[in-house]
């Protein structure tokens, strides 16, 4: 009780002295005029207030005594001691803004960089998965052997089921799932909404150890049974601010897609799928037979496994390959010349982020910590600058009777605030990079081609990592503590004598000194180096990409994919899609429409080819080529140039004799700068089957794969000549902007179709671009960085030289008077520079070799030892070092002997 | 910490202080004037608090959580501060007592009077 009284007490004290001193005040009067009441009284004579209240107050004393006395008790004479010093403190920065403001910037940018960077690297690579432990979660997937010329692929999807024949087989797993994410129209009454929907079945949710905030699994019938009752479960966040969280929707009907479903359930909070984008689940199993997954070779599905206890990824992996091989017999390729299929298996884990962004973060990870490094240094080389210019002050105010205990108290202070404002531009800083990161639309080009990355782990599920921003906050003020605490703390123990006596003006006899500063300041220079280093060659490296030529005009077109729906027959698609194609045409504002299965820059199809008119050559000794099914207006809408021969027209439908287009590449390799017009070319078809066509014209080169890519053999064949129909990819020339005709084109397909099913909608220029985010953004980060280290770099040595022309003041002023020119002393004072700069570049370019080759994958024609990158270095970093220089080379060549003697 | 100004002397009569007050309060709630007036009367004025050790000394109780004090209204219609013991404050009054009673009696024994 005690404890509790007397805390109470003094936190409102602490909390506001000022009404303490109010209340004092209020009760000394008082006690005053009660006094003073009391000598009336007690007075003979009879004596005027005015009189009595000042014998009251000679018999009580000072009264600024009894009120200093009670608040030292109360211990507000701390308090009151440490607002003292934070005064101080603020004071003292005010009066040297610059340096001021460079440690607070420098704090704030590199503790803001690191946290930011980690968030990013936190939310993408190492937060566990929301699911049950998720170590025990594996990826497996099927792998097509590389043969025939072709690369091997090890990310191929499974059909539903080969995944019920893997289930069957295996014995690795405690159990085996599979998952497809698409979008779809859900309805319920008269309410339609488009969601992300999984289809999955019963073995789902317990393999990712996912409960049911309402209802029940799915039925466990996971075989394909046709007839059985079709069921979903809904996501938490669908059924509550859609369906109002309405617990009589268990047994209700909805529509997905047109087809009848059965709610039988509803999952736990927050959970969205392994996708991360779900909002329901469909059990595939009892699928509509339209929908195609009781096909073996309608390969969508994702295959997840959790591994039984004391399995290892060793015998997992080992495990994939020989169940993998089962399910290849029990479904052999119908394909031949695609070999004997197989398994691999991956921890999900390591598959939740596209390759290409994991290293991207790795790299950037690198290079913030080197920055923070930079940072940490930077400011460590000011504080003690500070320090030492401190030393007389500290001396001074100590032989005038400070105490040692109260000199330090105030230098922390100073750290403190320091550190304060540090870290609160840091908040600043980290937080809005946060917000930039998270923006960063980079995943959503290639996720139709295969499993690029977890939903869970989007750059927009990066958030602001306080963890990380404390982990970094406190390295960077231990860093401000340790180097501008402690050497002032140092200063304290200096005796009067030796700092006034010593004041500065000695001159330097014998080799100089090798400190604290130099190292400091030749690690900033390497370090800046090493980041300048990466940013030059990543900037040289988007410069070559930007002027890559596709091979053709994105300008003023829309792109977007239409799936087939489920309720076109293959017959009447072409018929359907000519339709759609005229309604758009004549949609105002659209100028030309054409259509492709497959959009540059996303690679799609590839066949085996072999010339028809001469021996078909064995399997191996095919040609691969590029498989494109096109309208006849798809070369001249995309400003593909015919090179040679005629393009396709409507004429060349089913009934017309089979025709193609081949590429320029396609024309040299194939028939070795022989005319190919006229020729017959044999090609693979999905149905394992060979087409063969007259080559009718030659189209320019087109990068379908990246823009770091070299053209490869394509061949064009219409699409009214084939029955890969299944999605298709619709590109609209826009009058104006093609942005502005996102809207009137969803209106006009739907229009057309309820519900017809439009994805991946936006400019053909915005998906040449995001091509390239990854590599932009890098480079614009690492540039950031490289920016801010040069610049600490720069602060460093001038930080350092202009120490050194202070302290060598005296020196310089004899050689002066001894006939030395100003060219002598700049010369003097630039050799200390350059000799500091050419440690640090000779490091930090050691350092650079081998830090870029971190780098090789991500540069496009330019090899990480490129000699313009380095000499650009060499004369970037000379010019700042000698930038720096330049301030305290001039104020040394002003040095005039006569007043450096006189001021002795 | 700026060093305690406090003389051994003033250690002990700050101690005394402290019990001094506490009897005070004791009886009834009380403000500042009127606990010093009491004690003078009490000693029969020998012993005089005065302000300088007073209103220290009742911070220093109050910070020991032995009283607490609240704003009310004297008789004269005038703000004042009342303070009212606590029941921690009982207790060390009690303990307070029984120290200084073992104190006077080995000062007196140390006198050669008991």
């Amino acid at each position: 009780m005690s404890l509790i009284d007397g805390w109470s007490h003094r936190v409102r004290q602490w909390v506001n002295p000022q009404q303490h001193d109010r209340d004092l005040n209020d009760e000394l009067s008082f006690h005053v005029e009660r006094e003073a009441a009391q000598l009336a009284h007690n007075s003979r004579a009879p004596i005027s207030a005015q009189d009595a209240l000042v014998a009251a107050r000679r018999q009580i004393g000072n009264l600024t005594w009894v009120r200093e006395e009670t608040r030292r008790v109360a211990g507000l004479a701390t308090v009151d001691a440490f607002l003292q010093d934070v005064r101080f403190a603020v004071r003292s920065f005010r009066s040297t803004p610059a340096f001021t403001a460079i440690v607070v910037i420098t704090l704030a940018l590199g503790i803001g960089f690191t946290a930011a960077i980690y968030s990013a690297v936190n939310a993408l690579l190492l937060r566990p998965l929301p699911f049950r432990e998720p170590q025990q979660l594996m990826s497996v997937s099927l792998k097509i052997p590389g043969v025939a010329g072709r690369r091997e692929i090890d990310n191929r999807r499974w059909s539903y089921p080969k995944v019920v024949a893997f289930r069957a087989a295996q014995s690795t797993y405690t159990d085996v799932t599979a998952w497809t994410l698409s979008q779809f129209t859900v309805r319920l009454g008269d309410k339609a909404h488009r969601v992300g929907g999984e289809y999955t079945d019963s073995r789902y949710l317990p393999t990712l150890g996912i409960g049911l905030a309402l209802g029940k699994n799915f039925p466990n019938r996971d075989s394909l049974t046709s007839g059985a009752e079709v069921t979903v479960i809904l996501g938490y966040a669908l059924w509550r601010d859609t369906f109002g969280a309405d617990s009589a929707i268990i047994g209700k009907t909805l529509q997905v897609d047109g087809f009848p479903f059965t709610v039988v359930g509803v999952a736990a909070a927050k959970f969205r799928g392994v996708s991360g984008e779900a909002d329901f689940w469909m059990a595939a199993a009892a699928a509509p037979s339209g929908w195609g997954n009781s096909d073996p070779y309608n390969h969508s599905y994702f295959l997840l496994g959790r591994l039984k206890p004391g399995v290892t990824v060793a015998q997992a992996t080992v495990a994939a390959a020989q169940v993998g091989a089962q399910v290849d017999a029990q479904f052999p390729s119908r394909d031949q010349s695609l070999g004997h299929w197989s398994a691999v298996a991956h921890e999900l884990d390591g598959e939740r982020t596209a390759p290409n962004v994991r290293k991207m973060l790795y790299i950037l990870l690198g290079a913030v910590l080197l920055m923070l490094l930079t940072a940490c240094a930077n400011v460590a080389n000011l504080l003690l600058v500070r320090a030492s210019a401190r030393q007389r002050e500290v001396a001074v105010r100590l032989a005038l009777g400070a105490t040692r205990a109260r000199l330090a108290r105030q230098l922390l202070a100073e750290s403190v605030v320091l550190a304060l404002a540090g870290g609160v531009g840091s908040l600043f800083v980290g937080y809005t990079s946060v917000k930039m990161l998270a923006s960063v639309q980079t995943l959503m080009l290639g996720q139709t081609n295969g499993f690029t990355g977890l939903g869970t782990a989007y750059m927009s599920a990066i958030q602001f990592d306080f963890t990380a921003f404390a982990v970094t906050a406190s390295l960077a003020l231990a860093t401000g503590l340790i180097f501008g605490f402690a050497p002032a703390l140092h200063a304290t123990r200096t005796s009067l004598l030796t700092a006034t006596k010593d004041s500065g003006n000695t001159v330097t006899i014998g080799p100089r000194r090798f400190t604290m500063r130099h190292a400091l300041t030749i690690a900033e220079i390497s370090f800046a180096v090493v980041l300048l280093a990466g940013s030059g060659l990543m900037i040289r490296s988007v410069n070559h990409l930007m002027s890559v030529r596709p091979g053709f005009d994105a300008a003023g077109i829309l792109a977007l994919r239409v799936n087939r729906a489920p309720e076109w027959s293959r017959d009447s698609i072409t018929t359907y899609y000519d339709g759609v194609m005229a309604r758009l045409s004549e949609t105002p504002g659209v100028s030309g429409v054409a259509m492709s299965d497959c959009p540059p820059l996303a690679r799609c199809g590839s066949a085996d080819a072999f010339l028809a008119d001469r021996p078909r050559p064995s399997n191996e000794r095919m040609f691969g080529v590029g498989m494109h099914f096109i309208s006849p207006e798809f070369p001249s809408l995309l400003k593909i140039p015919l090179i040679h021969g005629r393009a396709f027209t409507r004429h060349d439908d089913e009934r017309a004799p089979r025709v193609a287009l081949v590429s320029e590449r396609a024309a040299k390799r194939l028939w070795n700068g022989d005319d190919p017009i006229g020729r017959p070319l044999a090609f693979s078809t999905a149905t394992n089957k060979f087409d063969t066509a007259t080559v009718v014209g030659i189209v320019g080169d087109v990068l379908y794969d990246s823009m770091d890519s070299r053209p490869v053999a394509e061949v064009y064949v219409s699409y009214y000549q084939t029955h890969f129909t299944y999605r298709m990819m619709l590109f609209v020339q826009a009058r104006n902007s093609a942005s502005n005709l996102t809207a009137s084109v969803v209106n006009t397909l739907h229009a057309f179709a309820p519900g017809f099913p439009v994805h991946e909608i936006g400019t053909l220029d915005s998906r040449v671009n995001e091509s390239m985010t990854n590599v932009r953004v890098t480079t614009g980060i690492l540039t950031i960085f490289a920016v801010v280290a040069l610049l600490l770099a720069m602060m460093g040595t001038y930080g350092v030289v202009a120490y050194t022309v202070s302290q060598r003041t005296r020196e310089i002023g004899v050689r002066v008077a001894l006939g030395a020119t100003s060219a002598h002393i700049s010369k003097l004072v630039l050799w200390h520079a350059v000799s500091l700069a050419a440690i640090g570049l000779g490091v930090g370019m050691a350092v650079a070799i081998v830090a870029t080759t971190a780098l090789r994958s991500m540069l496009y024609e330019v090899a990480p030892s490129d000699p313009v990158t380095l000499v650009g270095i060499v004369v970037l970093l000379g010019a700042s070092v000698l930038a720096a220089t330049w301030f305290p080379a001039r104020k040394a060549m002003r040095v005039m002997p006569a007043s450096v003697m006189r001021a002795q | 910490m700026a060093r305690d100004s406090a003389t051994p002397r003033n250690d002990l009569l700050k101690g005394t202080l402290d019990m001094l007050i506490l009897q005070t309060l004791a009886v009834q709630k009380m403000h500042g004037y009127a606990i010093a007036q009491r004690i003078e009367e009490l000693s029969g004025g020998a012993i005089g608090a005065e302000a300088g050790s007073l209103y220290p000394a009742l911070e220093r109780v109050q910070k020991k959580g032995w009283a607490k004090s609240e704003w009310g209204v004297s008789t004269t219609g005038r703000r004042v501060r009342y303070y009212t013991i606590t029941a921690s404050g009982r207790k060390q009054l009690g303990i307070e007592i029984s120290d200084f009673d073992a104190m006077f009696l080995a000062i007196n024994r140390v006198l050669g009077r008991a």
